[in-house]
């Protein structure tokens, strides 16, 4: 992913150039440079947490696995940079543990019992430094807007099979449609979001 | 699946992929497609990328401020931990190991100093049983001309056929020249014992010598060099029994 400007860093370690892509200090780190897994904490930190939060439906959940998440890129760090970016690796990887858990969390009878619940209050104290918050702001705005100009239904589709791991076939029981459709509006949905995101992609 | 496809069919195809809802005969086509244009990964990759914003759209929920320290707290080596933990486990081994090598030492000190108190010791209590001998005699010499203000004494105990020699003020010598102590009785000199003084020019000597017991008087002589049969220097000190 080709970000547009990297925020000044707050400490002093100048290895952590706020220049540096995220493919660099992540080799920093995987060097042994601790302090860059703060780097990239403050970069998608707070994006991990959110999907897997939304995924979740639990902060508490949500914090825990984030912290085994950025604890797994140190322990297990498989990330090859032949594959994609650093960014697409992490929000893959957090997306795949989720699921795991999700899927956990079912066999246990535990996630239907969760839905139910009142949304956790959730802590707004902001720990981003304020030019982090305001890429973060800017990209959310731009995926938002390209998400609006998906139809409801490939919106529905794609974010069923996103955020809750669910199949093709599940989606199309519950939502009650044929798979093919099902796949049809998930594909499409996706070219179509590929198409209107295509700066931040590229 | 023909082979003839259209790019947007192509491009279904692999939106399909990387949202993992191909059939058998999709995933099968597409890999014809992926081994003859490898090009194609670069469009998955992209429709990944794309995939992976979805998150940036979710309500600003916001963890514990706490969690990045957490889990940067969690992230580092323990190595350094176990290395300051080395570091300060050497650092006491060191102190307690200077500490006892201080203490041996000192200790060795100790004894070093109470085995002096105790050869003092003894050593007093050996003049206190010397000195309450019934016929101790005591012996004052005097610095003749040569040397006016040497003084000292003998003390001379004939039962345990011992003797202390004191002198004080005493020249230093050069080369082999000694102090010689002499005994005269009835016109008959004897060498008794030869001796240095200290840079202070004092001696302290014990002497046993049965010819001491005899005597009728005493002389201190400067000898060429030791054990001189007969006084070759002239007297520097003479001494004469007080007791």
């Amino acid at each position: 992913m080709n970000l547009e400007y990297r925020d000044l860093l707050p400490s002093g370690n100048t290895n952590l150039n706020p220049q540096k892509t995220d493919e660099e200090i992540f080799e920093l780190f995987q060097k042994g440079n601790v302090d860059a897994l703060g780097v990239i904490y403050d970069r998608y930190g707070l994006l991990v947490y959110r999907l897997i939060y939304r995924m979740l439906n639990n902060s508490q959940e949500a914090e825990d696995l984030t912290q085994e998440i950025f604890i797994s890129l140190q322990k297990k760090p498989n990330y090859n940079p032949q594959r994609g970016s650093f960014y697409t690796y992490l929000m893959m990887l957090t997306r795949s543990r989720t699921i795991d858990c999700l899927r956990s969390k079912r066999y246990q009878g535990r996630f239907f019992l969760n839905r139910g619940k009142m949304k956790d209050l959730i802590s707004k104290q902001n720990y981003a430094s304020p030019l982090e918050r305001a890429t973060i702001d800017e990209r959310a705005n731009q995926v938002r807007n390209a998400l609006e100009y998906l139809s409801p239904n490939q919106r529905q589709v794609l974010e069923l099979s996103y955020y809750e791991g669910l199949s093709q076939s599940e989606i199309a029981e519950r939502l009650n449609l044929p798979l093919g459709t099902v796949k049809t509006y998930s594909r499409r949905g996706l070219l179509k979001l590929r198409k209107n995101l295509q700066n931040l992609v590229n | 699946m023909t082979s003839n496809h259209d790019p947007q069919q192509l491009n279904e195809i692999l939106a399909g992929y990387v949202l993992g809802n191909l059939d058998e005969v999709e995933l099968a086509w597409l890999n014809e497609q992926l081994a003859v244009n490898p090009q194609l990964r670069e469009k998955i990759k992209q429709l990944e990328a794309t995939l992976t914003l979805i998150p940036y759209s979710l309500p600003e929920n916001i963890p514990n401020s706490y969690l990045r320290d957490k889990i940067l707290a969690k992230a580092r080596p323990r190595v350094d931990r176990s290395h300051n933990f080395n570091r300060l486990g050497w650092i006491v081994s060191a102190v307690t190991a200077l500490t006892t090598l201080w203490l041996g030492i000192n200790n060795q000190g100790l004894r070093q100093q109470l085995a002096n108190t105790n050869d003092r010791l003894q050593q007093h209590q050996e003049l206190i049983v010397l000195l309450r001998q019934p016929n101790n005699r005591l012996v004052s010499f005097k610095g003749l001309d040569k040397l006016p203000k040497a003084s000292g004494s003998l003390f001379i105990v004939p039962e345990e056929k011992k003797a202390i020699l004191a002198l004080q003020n005493l020249e230093p010598l050069s080369g082999k020249q000694v102090y010689r102590l002499w005994a005269v009785s009835q016109g008959k000199t004897t060498g008794c014992a030869n001796f240095t003084p200290d840079e202070k020019g004092t001696i302290h000597l014990k002497l046993s010598n049965d010819a001491l017991n005899d005597a009728n008087s005493l002389l201190v002589t400067v000898e060429p060099e030791a054990n001189t049969a007969q006084p070759q220097g002239n007297p520097i000190l003479t001494g004469s029994y007080s007791l």
